[in-house]
């Protein structure tokens, strides 16, 4: 007996140790590259949502969901990340419908054109995937998403990709060792900084413009998915001018959505509509919009979706409604404080929503 | 990274699943049927490397089976002797060919060459039915036991077969034991060796790099090399089979012949025993030996023989590891030194008689094992040139694990396996959580090889 309790022990002890030493060098996303936080946040979000947004950064940065539900009493969340590819997207969809059923899905087809197996994907993909419970679904995003040299049990244990991080850990990592805070509002990553577009880009000739064969398939597994699932599919494309959005994409694109009948929102075509002023709305000269930017994006949006799916208005459910008060008003606490430190210093310090 | 060289590699995840699978279907689905199970598992890991590879394993093993089992006839001592040389000199020339001439070089062949040739000669030797083989499915097992054929140890057969065919039982200590050990040996190689490596062989700008390269290239060779063995001893300890020990702390030598009967023990034995011995007492030497004693009527017809016996023996045993001329040179050196050494040793004795107390002296016996070390040091110079500087890279390690590897090497110069099966456990899961958190490895590491694997 006594040799079984300490086998039990010892076997205790070892799995401690690996999982705080996992915890501990894992890196943490609270003082920089925020965006590798956002996966992990949806799991401790209120599973409510009327709308879900998948995009990379066209997604997290352009559209508002506090916006959205104030305006216009939807609920939404956005799953995005960094350079997020199409497959990603819909195993982040079938992760999410683990959860919840969404009755509309905003996917960001600006990520058609994410390639598959680039150089210096591999930290793209672990922003994307390492947040993601371990599920069948994450083991297909893993194995749909890795690149040269990475291996799938890496994802499982990350503290076979992040060892090495032993010898840079920082105070970030013991102070969020436990318990990390929220970098976004539903997935929206809030930046109150503006930098204005003063250049229209015109894209560089390219050798080819079709979408890649996997982006297109995993389009079309999106589009089943929703199909089967009684889920509506909107297409969109936020109004960034960068990247450049080719004419030969939007119209592949727009083909597609008219062959399926899908609705499909180009806000490139509809800027004076959205309200766009590339003066103010953007962070970053045209390729990300600020808060303010996003904050039309979603009014604009709000609107096209009343009008044409007429979404339930959860304003008016108190325990929803409880949820979003308080994000709206960490939401404006933010902004607010993002303001002030840009009219004291010019730049932004506080991302999170704890002050980090 | 390639399915063949991931399985290949120790390190490997691959590997060590391999290595896993093998240890719990040998104490359960296979305990009845053990060495063919291992005979199995050994070919199979053996094919990974590529099917070509075992057209050569299938041609030594065929080959010294078939020359072994006619030694034990009643046929004529000429005949013998005809098959003897034949099956020496296809050994030898194909080892010969692969590793100097073609662009193949089948995985774990220059020690699975020398280790079938123990088993040829000692059998030719005496062809006892104690020393030969009937079952060709065993004497491959002996040849070809996966765990010791990338780096060694090299094993007598006579030895071997005392444990590897034997029917095991799990035992718990033996387990632990073996697994303590395995776990010290990815330590010393992962967390170690594959840190520093790449530093001895960037660190080559000036005379003073040069100093320190040397230091880091004793101590990572040595963690790469014992730790390799120790994952191979590990092993076969924890599946009951017991493999010859290849090190005894060989940097506390004190001469450099001392140092090697120390460093890579059965190497040096096998080139004792089927090289040195022989030749010194073959027909040709004999008359040589007559030759220099009428000639020069001193001493030195006396040694004669001895010495060019010995540089003979450390020229092949430089060949073996390289068909390079540094490797050459390296061999001689070493041979060199050893007979220096040996000619110096009436100077030492005058010295010794006039200061007796010296030998019992701790500082003196320090002086001696610093004095080897740097000698040894410099020899290994010439093999690091072998092996090739890359001062382009020059790598950095920050403070952090210059303070880790500095407390790692300690702990490889102090640490003793436990005694009690509880600490031996405990041992083993420390070397493991040190080897997942400070190991190298990981996104962007290619696999560094075993030096040793390279021979």
């Amino acid at each position: 007996m006594k040799r079984v309790l300490q086998s039990i022990a010892i076997l205790l002890a070892f799995f401690a140790l690996l999982f705080a030493a996992q915890r501990l060098v894992t890196p943490k996303y609270m003082s920089d590259v925020y965006e590798g936080a956002m996966t992990k946040e949806y799991y401790g979000a209120p599973k409510q949502n009327e709308l879900l947004i998948l995009g990379d950064c066209e997604a997290y940065d352009n559209w508002s969901p506090v916006t959205l539900y104030n305006e216009f009493g939807i609920t939404s969340y956005i799953r995005g990340g960094p350079e997020l590819r199409v497959w990603q997207a819909y195993y982040l969809l079938k992760d999410t419908l683990r959860y919840e059923k969404p009755r509309a899905v905003l996917l960001n087809i600006r990520m058609m054109h994410n390639g598959e197996n680039e150089e210096g994907q591999e930290p793209y993909n672990r922003l994307n995937l390492d947040g993601m419970r371990p599920s069948w679904d994450k083991w297909q995003a893993v194995q749909a998403s890795m690149t040269e040299g990475e291996s799938t049990l890496s994802y499982l244990f990350p503290l076979l990709r992040y060892h090495e991080r032993w010898r840079e850990l920082s105070a970030e990592d013991f102070q969020y060792f436990f318990r990390t805070e929220k970098v976004s509002f539903n997935g929206y990553f809030l930046r109150a900084d503006t930098k204005p577009a003063t250049v229209f880009p015109v894209g560089p000739k390219l050798a080819d413009y079709r979408f890649s064969d996997l982006a297109w398939d995993y389009l079309e597994r999106i589009r089943l998915l929703c199909e089967a699932e009684d889920i509506v599919l909107i297409l969109a494309k936020p109004p960034t001018i960068w990247p450049y959005w080719y004419v030969q994409w939007e119209e592949q694109i727009a083909d597609y959505a008219a062959r399926h009948d899908l609705a499909y929102y180009n806000l490139l075509e509809d800027l004076e509509a959205a309200g766009i002023d590339w003066e103010t709305d953007s962070y970053d000269a045209g390729l990300h919009l600020n808060v303010f930017g996003a904050e039309k994006c979603a009014r604009y949006l709000g609107a096209r979706l009343q009008a044409e799916f007429s979404f339930t208005d959860y304003r008016r459910n108190p325990a929803i409604a409880a949820y979003w008060d308080a994000l709206t008003r960490e939401y404006a606490a933010l902004k607010a404080k993002q303001l002030s430190e840009l009219a004291e210093s010019g730049t932004i310090q506080t991302y999170t929503h704890g002050g980090g | 990274m390639p399915f063949a060289s991931e399985i290949i590699s120790f390190t490997s995840p691959l590997f060590l699943s391999f290595a896993v699978l093998v240890i719990l279907l040998y104490y359960t689905v296979f305990r009845k049927l053990q060495w063919q199970f291992l005979l199995v598992a050994s070919a199979l890991y053996y094919a990974c490397t590529g099917w070509q590879n075992c057209v050569y394993i299938v041609i030594t093993i065929g080959s010294v089976y078939a020359a072994a089992r006619f030694f034990g006839t009643d046929r004529g001592r000429k005949g013998k002797r005809i098959v003897f040389w034949l099956c020496l000199a296809l050994q030898i020339g194909m080892l010969a060919y692969l590793k100097y001439i073609s662009d193949r070089f089948p995985l774990g062949i220059s020690f699975y060459t020398l280790q079938s040739l123990s088993y040829l000669i000692d059998s030719y030797r005496e062809p006892t039915a104690e020393r030969i083989e009937t079952n060709p499915g065993k004497l491959a097992l002996f040849v070809a036991f996966f765990p010791q054929l990338t780096q060694g140890p090299m094993a007598r057969y006579s030895e071997l077969k005392k444990t590897l065919y034997g029917g095991h039982a799990f035992s718990a200590d033996a387990f632990t034991g073996g697994l303590a050990r395995a776990a010290f040996g990815f330590f010393k190689k992962m967390v170690i060796a594959d840190a520093l490596m790449p530093l001895a062989r960037a660190y080559c700008h000036g005379p003073a790099q040069i100093a320190v390269a040397l230091l880091l290239y004793a101590a990572a060779l040595y963690c790469d090399f014992t730790g390799g063995i120790d994952i191979a001893l590990g092993l076969a300890q924890m599946l009951g089979i017991a493999l010859p020990e290849n090190f005894n702390r060989p940097y506390l030598a004190k001469s450099v012949a001392e140092f090697w009967r120390r460093w890579h023990m059965t190497m040096g034995a096998w080139f004792r025993d089927y090289v040195f011995m022989p030749l010194s007492v073959s027909a040709p030497f004999l008359k040589l030996s007559s030759w220099s004693r009428k000639t020069f009527k001193n001493k030195l017809g006396k040694r004669l023989p001895v010495y060019i016996a010995t540089l003979l023996t450390w020229l092949l045993t430089g060949a073996w590891h390289g068909g390079n001329a540094w490797f050459l040179l390296w061999g001689l050196a070493n041979g060199l030194i050893i007979l220096l050494s040996q000619e110096l040793e009436p100077l030492y004795r005058k010295f010794h008689t006039r200061f007796p107390r010296l030998r019992e002296n701790k500082l003196y016996g320090a002086f001696q094992v610093v004095r080897c070390f740097v000698i040894m040091s410099l020899i290994r110079g010439i093999n690091l040139a072998g092996v090739g500087f890359t001062p382009e890279l020059t790598p950095a390690l920050a403070w952090p694990q210059w303070i880790l590897i500095t407390l790692a090497l300690l702990l490889v110069i102090f640490y003793r396996p436990p005694k009690r099966r509880l600490w031996r456990v405990c041992a083993a899961g420390a070397f493991i959580v040190a080897v997942l958190v400070f190991g190298v490895y990981g996104f962007g590491y290619d696999s560094a090889a075993f030096m040793y694997s390279r021979f």
